[in-house]
């Protein structure tokens, strides 16, 4: 109360002291430099005093200014602040321009906001500006490269799929890699739903929609979620309505998909010549006749003991490749007056992609809605629904029944796709039996899936200082996987076609209550103290069945078939209880003090440990404040930050910590006896996985704000892993879960934004971002120095342990391999296996630059990584000197040994693959690994902003047209599909090329 | 406003108080082993578990039944066709061998659970006895398949190596139980299976029960081949006589060898089978991808897609008469259509006689017994009382009977009979194997032939066992 009479005296004062000096009375408008779109709320003030008003909800503003009063000053957030010179002039009409890098710009850490400076911590922001226009169909797709630190990675091409997301870096063997992401407050579990094919949970919101993306990437900023946060936090914040004229704004783009081929392909002719010299070599070398081998390699290849005069060439790869068109329509209205403020959208996307029968449809809504009911509450809502549908080939990678590429690839191309009466070609030579384009055509995998991510907010201000905010907020999910095979396809012939269908609900739902406390003492003194407490429950149940014996390939429904095959009901979930508290302080602005620290539950821990303790504390000074600073005016912002804080992992199975039996199913029956089993040992110790982490951080803008950006460097050491301690397999079970082990990582993120041109109406700007980090597994369990190929204590995590290939024996054209003491064998064995390198990029980052001109603009992005090593698992396949039946790359007919003396990599063609004396020749070597550094055009888009003069005759305020592209070029040396998509690599869906034109209209 | 502080202060405190319960989760789709292992529902289960274990494709699904004649000689693994199935093996690559030690141990553990747990629980007493005597002989089997794969028989040791498998006869229940163990030697092994056996023979109820299941008369078949393994011959004899007297199993007449194999329902000639249900154990691509029908019958026939590669041998085709009924179970066609030149030998042993792609595993038949028997008997010199049993035998194939030798010579032709009777049941490795003979290998593979000492007649332990316990040990060279 005392504060509010100390105001209200203030205030009068200042009042009193306004109207005593006035002189002139000064008006004007205010409006965005963008949009020309009127600007509500803009601080307006006589420079050096506290004279000032605010514009209303048209832009307008009107204002008494003292006689003496010299310069206005424009303040607005998000905007870069304006003074304009007063002199004899009483209209201003003034155009603020929005700032990439501004100060003020608004920082969401989850429970509450702080500005850019007050910031302690490593936190990337991503601006819905710069991703909402994007052809993708999932916003983080469109993180890709934009900040540092922050490696996406593609699983694949299917549009609509799961990407990788990994902050600083993976850290952990088996728990979750993945950040922790939350929508408008609502925790979300990220991954996919689909079992048919590959659907992104993320996809719910449309990335129009979508205002900004934050990564907390130091363990101190994200301590505030605790046991879920050790891989980082992504906060995801939608658009949200402001006061004034309501802004209608549409966009509409259409563009193509296209494929990249990285493979050139044998014709037919070509294979046989490959195929016959290597069956011609097996026939000598195991002393058997040549006439005899060759008569039964061409009576397989084309049902008689001669050659054909011509061979038709098809390729397979080109015909499950198409040009896949996409649509993309957005509209959103958003405005209000100052009791409401609303912003609706509806989108829809189309995007096919470029496979035969990759489909991607997504309808979404949204409305977010804020009111003021009284001055003491107010209430704010996010709702959203998205209606998805997927359909096409299943997961990105593995072998036929999930991918077609294999398929695409591997069928010999003297087999026709048709056979002369049009039908479908199921006479196939060396294709496992299956016509893939048939296949593609005939079967039908679909997901379809509703999903909202929603949130309703009650502030109620106890007292001026003091706000009591509950939320409670749901991301729930039903999906439905629909799979058919016809009995038209020859290996689903026999059970007369099978059908399967599977039901999911995931809910998942979250709710807290906070009390927040603001206050300045002293006017120097700045205390922001907030506690509260979170409930998040996840749900996960699924209902499948499957049947077989379709009467008809038409009758597709399950209970049209004569026998049901199967029948599952699945139920996972887990609970998360936690209270959590942050206190932030700052003097004079100028020494920053952030403590976060949060308690929690959760029932995937052991009963023995159920409960933990997570927190952070990060400071600091900002330099430019203070005195001795004043004289060095090209600085206009330094900022030191250093943080401390301690995270967790969660197990990732929800019952991994009890002994458990369960039923084998209907499969897991004999003769119709249902079964028990024990399917894990229990560990009541079991926990989550700890990670701590420091961050020293230097944030600077100089010359006039023409250069920015920051500096982080950190280490984070995770330990008590989540580590599967193997168990003998002789003891009925594989391993038991247990906390152990630990990992390092260090690295530095940097983040730099320029003005490198702005002169004229003409702008260049860049930002470039690189991360380099390293990481090393210091320990396992007790006594453990590896597990498998990929961990080894004492090396990066994801070592790539292998035989080293030691390339052809020019002398006989076989392979050698390096055995471990660095001698050639022909035959090396698992003591010569070693490593061959690791999936860890030394370095990644992206380039942006932007160009405008007038109403001209070109952005322009780039990616590159470099340095992590991948296997190619589809080479060991087609690099294989025509050695089995499955078609071949070119550089196998150009590079095969065929002469003594003759130095070469490519091993010579021997049918079978396996010399008397040696391994086969496709066995793992480092011969499949490589170095999968790349630098890739990910997106220019050009955009052209019509002349309001002109488009306002049109009846138009707002028009923009663009153009726009999408991984249009890429330069690596890498031979598998698309070096983004590495690790389990075998016939991926690479990424494909898209061209995309449209256009936006506000109103 | 200190109120507001009092009432927030409660409501967390009564957050906290409610917290554990608040993170607790039951699952739903697995239950405690308690609820499991005191009931004799619970224990038949898991029971039920341990058979199951016996059809996956890696053990007696499919290669205990016929990777043995791939990797010996009856097969000649056609590599065009075979969509890579059996082409290792078939050329005894390293590696290219058993591996079913994991799924093995896995059934092992569900039979020691039921082994240690049923005596006692709530029931009748003949079904206790029923479950706890299947489970014995379950056990015994499953050893007796892993000690017959994994290392030498007792009188056959190569280079000295002695060691056999690693023996649990206790379920593994907390994490100490399983520990790392050391291999034990073939003998113990062997002695442990003798126990078994005889602990289930004196165990079984009199009553007959499914030949889907173990029983008796299949546990007595068992027991006289682990002695026949064992080479004691006097022993083994006893126990096939008591199997062939006790089963309900008969012998196929003559002219009907290509019939008998051609039933939904039990082979005759069964004492122990493992049935399989194509709508739930062969359903989608399973069938075409794994099962024995998709490995040995040529795509395209029937209009079935197959990974059909394994022809039978030239060498296999010569061994028979013209009028030998078992002769009539080859038929001829390319690889992927009736016309298309070179056409092969295929057998129809697996013809989908149950469903599509899906047939029974005849574990132990009547005529292995009857084989089996003759030739411990020729081992003990009773060479007119072994040729009488096989020439019994090849009357019922109708084939010649004149050319059997009452000789020594009778020892060498049983091993051809068997081949002549059971060829593609996977029974040819585990004959050369234990007969110490070598192996020599079908012409058309270019192996030439493999000794009894070569290390690739024992199969690499699994690499996460030795990695864990290097003086497990692993087996010779690998």
């Amino acid at each position: 109360m005392k504060q509010k009479l100390l105001a209200l005296l203030f205030m009068a004062m200042l009042a009193f002291t306004a109207t005593y000096a006035q002189n002139k009375t000064v008006s004007g408008k205010v409006v965005g430099a963008e949009d020309g779109l009127p600007l509500p709320g803009v601080s307006v003030k006589v420079k050096g005093t506290n004279v000032g008003s605010q514009t209303g909800v048209d832009g307008t503003f009107t204002l008494n200014v003292p006689a003496d009063a010299k310069t206005l000053v424009f303040t607005y957030i998000g905007y870069n602040t304006l003074d304009v010179a007063i002199g004899n002039k009483t209209r201003f009409d003034v155009r603020l321009s929005e700032d990439a890098k501004q100060l003020s710009e608004v920082i969401i850490t989850g429970y509450g906001t702080l500005t850019k400076k007050e910031v302690t911590g490593a936190i990337t922001t991503v601006r819905g500006k710069d991703i909402e226009s994007l052809p993708v169909q999932t916003f983080d797709r469109a993180l890709q490269g934009r900040a540092a630190g922050v490696q996406v990675t593609t699983n694949g091409g299917q549009p609509g799929s799961g990407i990788t997301v990994n902050i600083r870096g993976v850290s952990t063997i088996n728990g979750s890699t993945q950040p922790l992401y939350i929508i408008d407050g609502v925790q979300v579990s990220p991954g996919g739903l689909s079992g048919q094919t590959t659907q992104n949970l993320l996809g719910a919101i449309n990335p129009a929609d979508v205002e900004s993306v934050q990564v907390l990437k130091d363990a101190a900023s994200a301590s505030i979620y605790g046991s879920q946060a050790a891989n980082g936090v992504v906060i995801i914040t939608t658009k949200r309505g402001k006061s004034g004229k309501t802004q209608v704004k549409f966009s509409t783009q259409y563009g193509v998909n296209d494929q990249m081929n990285p493979y050139d392909l044998l014709s037919s002719p070509d294979y046989y010549a490959l195929r016959a010299e290597a069956v011609r070599n097996r026939a000598l070398r195991t002393g058997t006749s040549v006439a005899t081998a060759i008569g039964a390699l061409n009576s397989t290849l084309f049902g008689s003991a001669t050659v054909p005069s011509t061979m038709v060439t098809t390729d397979w790869y080109d015909a499950v490749f198409r040009l896949g068109r996409f649509t993309q329509n957005d509209l959103s209205l958003a405005g209000g007056d100052e009791k409401t403020r609303f912003f609706i959208s509806a989108s829809y996307n189309k995007t096919e992609g470029t496979n035969l029968g990759s489909v991607y449809k997504r309808g979404t809504i949204r409305a977010n809605v804020d009111h003021t009911i009284s001055k003491k509450f107010s209430i704010e809502s996010s709702i959203s629904l998205a209606g998805v549908k997927s359909n096409g080939p299943s997961t990105n990678q593995g072998f036929f029944t999930n991918t077609p590429f294999t398929g695409g690839l591997f069928t010999p191309p003297v087999n026709p796709i048709y056979n002369a009466d049009g039908t479908y070609n199921n006479n196939l030579v060396s294709a496992y039996g299956v016509n893939i384009v048939q296949s593609l055509n005939e079967e039908q995998r679909e997901t379809g899936t509703f999903q909202t991510v929603s949130n309703l907010a009650l502030n109620y201000k106890i007292m001026p200082e003091l706000t009591w905010r509950t939320t409670a907020g749901i991301d729930f999910a039903d999906a439905k996987d629909f799979n058919y095979r016809p009995s038209s396809i020859p290996i689903y012939a026999a059970n007369g076609g099978t059908g399967a269908e599977t039901f999911r609900r995931n809910i998942n739902y979250t709710a807290g209550s906070t009390l927040n406390y603001v206050k300045t003492i002293a006017t120097n003194h700045n205390l922001n103290v907030l506690g509260g407490v979170e409930y998040r429950s996840v749900d996960n149940t699924a209902l499948s069945a499957g049947a077989q014996g379709f009467p008809s390939p038409l009758l597709t429904l399950l209970s049209s078939a004569g026998t049901p095959t199967s029948t599952g009901s699945s139920y996972t979930g887990y609970r998360l209880a936690s209270i959590l508290g942050t206190v932030r302080y700052d003097f004079k602005n100028k020494y920053l003090l952030t403590a976060n620290v949060r308690y929690d539950g959760s029932s995937r821990f052991g009963a023995n440990e159920k409960f933990g303790t997570f927190y952070g504390i990060s400071t600091g000074w900002r330099i430019t404040q203070e005195n001795f600073m004043k004289s060095l005016e090209f600085v206009n912002d330094l900022k030191l930050r250093a943080s401390y804080g301690l995270t967790g992992i969660q197990p990732s199975d929800d019952f991994r910590s009890i002994d458990l039996y369960g039923s084998g199913g209907t499969a897991g029956a004999y003769n119709g006896a249902a079964s028990l089993r024990a399917t894990q040992l229990g560990n009541a110790d079991l926990t989550w996985e700890e990670s701590a982490q420091i961050n020293l951080g230097l944030d600077f803008s100089l010359f006039n704000n023409r250069l920015s950006g920051s500096v982080d460097v950190f280490q984070k050491n995770n330990t008590k892993l989540l580590l599967d301690r193997t168990l003998p397999s002789n003891s009925g079970f594989g391993s038991i879960r247990e906390n152990a082990g630990e990992v390092e990582a260090k690295g530095i993120d940097v983040e730099l934004s320029t003005v490198n041109f702005d002169t004229n109406g003409f702008k260049w700007t860049s930002s470039f971002n690189v991360s380099i980090s390293r990481n090393k597994l210091l320990s396992l369990n007790a006594g453990a120095t590896r597990i498998g190929n990929s961990y080894v204590v004492n090396e990066p995590l994801n070592t790539i342990y292998t035989y080293k290939y030691a390339g052809v024996n020019p002398a006989d054209g076989r392979p050698f391999f390096y055995d471990i003491n660095n001698n050639l064998t022909y035959n090396p064995v698992t003591a010569d296996l070693r490593r061959v390198g690791d999936a860890n990029a030394q370095f990644f980052g992206g380039l942006t630059n932007t160009l405008s001109y007038k109403g001209l603009t070109l952005d322009v992005l780039f990616q590159y990584q470099y340095g992590n090593e991948a296997y190619l698992q589809t080479l060991q396949v087609l690099e294989y000197s025509g050695s089995g039946s499955d078609n071949q790359i070119r550089s196998q007919l150009n590079r095969a040994w065929r002469a003594p003396g003759q130095v070469t990599d490519t091993p010579r063609p021997y049918d079978t693959g396996t010399e008397p004396g040696g391994i086969n020749s496709s066995s793992l070597s480092s011969r499949y690994v490589q170095t999968a550094s790349y630098i890739r055009l990910k997106q220019v888009t050009l955009n052209y902003k019509l002349p309001q003069s002109i488009s306002k005759k049109i009846g138009v305020p707002g028009l923009n047209v663009f153009v726009q592209g999408l991984n249009l070029a890429t330069w690596t040396n890498y031979r598998g599909e698309d070096p983004e998509t590495t690790g389990n690599n075998l016939n991926a869906y690479p990424v494909s090329k898209t061209f995309a034109g449209g256009i936006t209209l506000d109103f | 406003m200190k109120k507001t502080f009092y009432l927030y202060a409660l409501v967390l405190g009564f957050a906290i108080s409610s917290c554990e319960k608040s993170v607790e989760v039951e699952p739903k789709n697995s239950i405690a082993p308690n609820a499991v292992i005191t009931t004799l529902s619970g224990n038949q289960a898991v029971l039920a578990s341990a058979y199951d274990r016996l059809q996956s494709f890696g053990y007696w699904g499919r290669d205990m039944a016929l990777l043995g004649d791939a990797m010996a000689d009856n097969i000649y693994t056609e590599v065009n066709i075979a969509g890579g199935r059996y082409t290792g093996a078939n050329l005894n690559q390293r590696g290219s061998h058993y591996g079913f030690w994991g799924t093995a141990y896995v059934a092992i553990n569900d039979v020691n659970t039921v082994i240690a747990n049923i005596d006692g629980v709530p029931g009748s007493a003949t079904a206790i006895a029923q479950a706890k005597a299947e489970a014995l002989a379950l056990r015994a089997m499953v050893y007796f398949d892993l000690a017959r794969t994994y290392g030498y028989e007792p009188t056959k040791i190569q280079g000295g190596f002695d060691r056999s498998v690693v023996l649990r006869l206790s379920p593994s229940a907390t994490p100490s139980d399983a520990s790392p163990r050391r291999r034990t030697s073939v003998d113990s092994v062997y002695k442990a299976i003798e126990k078994d056996l005889k602990d289930a023979i004196a165990l079984f109820p009199a009553s007959n029960t499914s030949r889907f299941r173990l029983n008796k008369p299949a546990a007595q078949a068992l027991l006289g081949k682990v002695y026949l393994y064992w080479e004691k011959w006097g022993d083994a004899v006893t126990q096939f006589d008591a199997a062939l007297a006790g089963t309900p199993a008969t012998q196929i007449a003559a002219g009907a060898y290509v019939t008998a194999f051609n039933t939904a329902s039990v082979n005759q000639e069964s004492l122990f089978e493992i049935p399989f249900i194509t709508s739930t154990e062969m359903s989608g691509v399973t069938g075409a991808n794994d099962s024995p029908f998709s490995y040995t019958n040529p795509s395209g026939r029937n209009s079935f897609s197959t990974f059909g590669g394994q022809t039978a041998s030239d060498e296999l085709m010569a061994l028979f008469e013209a009028g030998d009924d078992r002769r009539s179970m080859f038929f001829q066609f390319g690889g992927t259509s009736a016309t298309a030149s070179p056409v092969f030998n295929w057998c129809a042993k697996y013809r989908g006689s149950v469903g599509a792609y899906t047939d029974n595993i005849k574990v132990i038949r009547f005529s292995d017994v009857v084989l089996m028997k003759a030739e411990a008997l020729a081992e003990q010199n009773q060479f007119q009382a072994a040729a009488d049993l096989v020439i019994a035998l090849r009357a019922r194939r109708n084939a010649t009977t004149n050319t059997v030798p009452n000789t020594s010579a009778i020892k060498d032709y049983i091993q051809t009979e068997r081949r002549r009777e059971l060829f593609f049941e996977g029974h040819r490795w585990f004959d050369l194997k234990r007969k110490g003979a070598g192996i020599t290998k079908p012409a058309k593979t270019a192996v030439g032939s493999i000794s009894a000492a070569d290390y690739r007649i024992l199969p690499p332990l699994p690499v996460s066992e030795v990695t864990l316990l290097p003086t497990l040990p692993n087996n010779p060279n690998y």
